[in-house]
């Protein structure tokens, strides 16, 4: 039996995927749910084997979820829009149905999923880095944390883990600095050294330190260090 | 002719004969060159020309003039005389002839003048009605698809009410195709068209979309534009439902104040969540819009508490 969850903030467009699925008999509904709180809630304990999932939702979209669990199931996007269906793709999703989908076409998901390769793996990154965003998601203490971009002084590489500070609070999220470079919007972040990314609205001053390298000062007067390509990244985006 | 007269000691009948001879030729190749410069206005060396133009049609004026003359009444003249005539006709002649194509010149500079501002402002309007056309029917895809999928879903569960989302879905999409901005309309049909499209998205959205509608009673018949309060309900409608987990109250408001229809809508926010990008929130083409109609930038404002969204707007009323 595989055992499937559904995420969407719509009744009709969650019964449209029940109604799809009757006559698929080795298919069982174990979950529904409205938003992408629940949604994670839901994945987490039931740990379904193929999840529809609506893009749009309140609060965190069906992609910024994905971002926050650490084992990722068989994923069919359902929505109405159109402009992350070829990144689903590079992402790995099993399919990607647009609203109002048919029954065949359902149909066709479904024999997607079943004959997917057994170690195929869902990319969340690939998707996130198609989403232009003016935020962060993520788990602290196993409470949902959504961060503005703009409160963002900077991002460190620590081990596995990206620590965020913003705000006098730092958060750490399992992923890795390249990931945030691509996904961050790079007139606003600036990698200036191998460990750190750095909100350039947040710096107040460069200066010189020791003999061929700089020290940014961010407003809360932290000092970052900026290695030799950091500062020509630097300069390039200050236009100096 | 009494110039001629006094000048020339002429006699009476010649001076007359000669005067009107030579004045409907005059009035003859002035009017022609008149026509002519209508049609061939030159831009560069316009002063050189006129005179070169007027002197040449003088002295052709008055070739023909003392040719006519001479054959018609064959030493009629006096041969000394005729030769100051000459002399006189052409410095007359020359004068007339060039004031009289300096102001045809000008009026035709006047006239295109004029011809070039009203297409700029042809142009002008034609723009505006554009964007405005544009703003105003800034459709959701959204709205749309889901729409869809929604009666999608009902068909076989509940054809009765599928059947009735597609008429819904039609009259608002009509209304939305049919709306003109060069008119205003009475806020009671704008009111229809908005609760068309309410029902619409609380088939979608079920028991979490709620609303609550404070319209007072005068107001039903003073007018706004047609698709300015409908886009701001959806922005309310998408900023409630996105921006929060739970039930969403949207509030609308309508008051009649002084020579004003001042509306306000609001809807539940949550003051911990950074709203997500590329939603669209509409505010900025309905500001863009009340300044197109009105020329005016104070017509919306938005006040926020820690849970309450409001956007206000101010309609003016035209008193025609």
């Amino acid at each position: 039996m595989i055992n499937a969850i559904i995420i969407d903030d719509e009744p009709l467009a969650i019964s449209v995927v029940e109604e799809y699925l009757a006559k698929h008999q080795d298919i069982e509904v174990i979950g529904t749910f409205n938003d992408g709180f629940q949604g994670l809630k839901g994945i987490t304990e039931l740990k379904p084997d193929l999840v529809f999932l609506d893009v749009q939702m309140p609060k965190i979209s069906g992609i910024e979820m994905l971002e926050l669990l650490d084992d990722l199931p068989a994923i069919v996007f359902t929505t109405a829009f159109e402009e992350y269906a070829i990144k689903a793709f590079e992402a790995n999703a099993i399919d990607y149905l647009l609203k109002p989908f048919s029954q065949d076409r359902f149909d066709a998901s479904i024999e997607r999923f079943k004959l997917r390769p057994a170690n195929q793996k869902t990319e969340v990154s690939n998707l996130l880095a198609a989403q232009p965003t003016n935020r962060i998601v993520l788990k602290d203490n196993g409470r949902i944390r959504i961060l503005a971009l703009k409160d963002v002084d900077y991002l460190e590489a620590d081990d596995d883990y990206v620590k965020i500070v913003s705000a006098n609070e730092s958060f750490l999220k399992k992923t890795t600095l390249k990931r945030y470079e691509e996904q961050l919007p790079s007139s606003q972040f600036i990698r200036v050294h191998c460990s750190f990314m750095v909100n350039l609205s947040k710096i107040t001053r460069i200066d010189p330190y020791e003999k061929t390298s700089h020290m940014a000062i961010l407003k809360s007067g932290t000092g970052l260090p900026v290695s030799k390509s950091g500062y020509l990244n630097l300069k390039e985006v200050l236009g100096i | 002719m009494i110039l001629l007269q006094e000048l020339f000691q002429l006699s009476w009948e010649d001076s007359l004969l000669e005067s009107l001879g030579f004045n409907s030729i005059l009035g003859v190749v002035a009017f022609i060159s008149v026509t002519a410069l209508r049609f061939y206005n030159p831009s560069t060396d316009r002063f050189i020309y006129l005179i070169l133009v007027a002197g040449i049609i003088t002295a052709v004026a008055v070739a023909i003039d003392t040719y006519l003359l001479n054959l018609l009444f064959d030493k009629t003249f006096p041969i000394d005389y005729s030769e100051r005539v000459i002399y006189f006709n052409s410095g007359f002649g020359f004068l007339i002839l060039l004031s009289i194509q300096a102001l045809g010149m000008q009026r035709n500079m006047l006239a295109e003048e004029s011809e070039l501002q009203q297409r700029k402002e042809e142009t002008e309007r034609i723009a505006k009605e554009a964007e405005l056309d544009k703003l105003r029917h800034q459709l959701q895809p959204h709205f749309l698809f889901n729409s869809l999928n929604s009666i999608n879903a009902l068909i076989l569960s509940q054809p009765a009410q599928a059947r009735r989302m597609v008429q819904q879905l039609s009259a608002f999409l009509r209304g939305t195709i049919r709306a003109d901005d060069s008119k205003v309309i009475p806020l009671k049909e704008e009111m229809e068209h908005i609760n068309l499209y309410l029902e619409i998205e609380k088939v979608r959205f079920g028991h979490r979309l709620q609303t609550e509608m404070l319209i007072g009673a005068a107001c039903e018949s003073m007018f706004v534009p047609p698709l300015l309060l409908q886009p701001l309900l959806e922005n309310a409608i998408k900023f409630g439902l996105y921006g929060t987990t739970g039930d969403v109250l949207i509030t609308l408001g309508v008051e009649c104040v002084g020579g004003f229809l001042a509306v306000s809508i609001s809807n539940p926010t949550d003051n911990e969540s950074t709203s997500q990008s590329g939603t669209g929130f509409g505010l900025t083409s309905i500001k863009r819009r009340l300044n197109l109609l009105f020329g005016r930038n104070d017509l919306l404002y938005t006040t926020k508490t820690d849970d309450l969204f409001t956007v206000n707007l101010k309609i003016p009323q035209k008193h025609d």
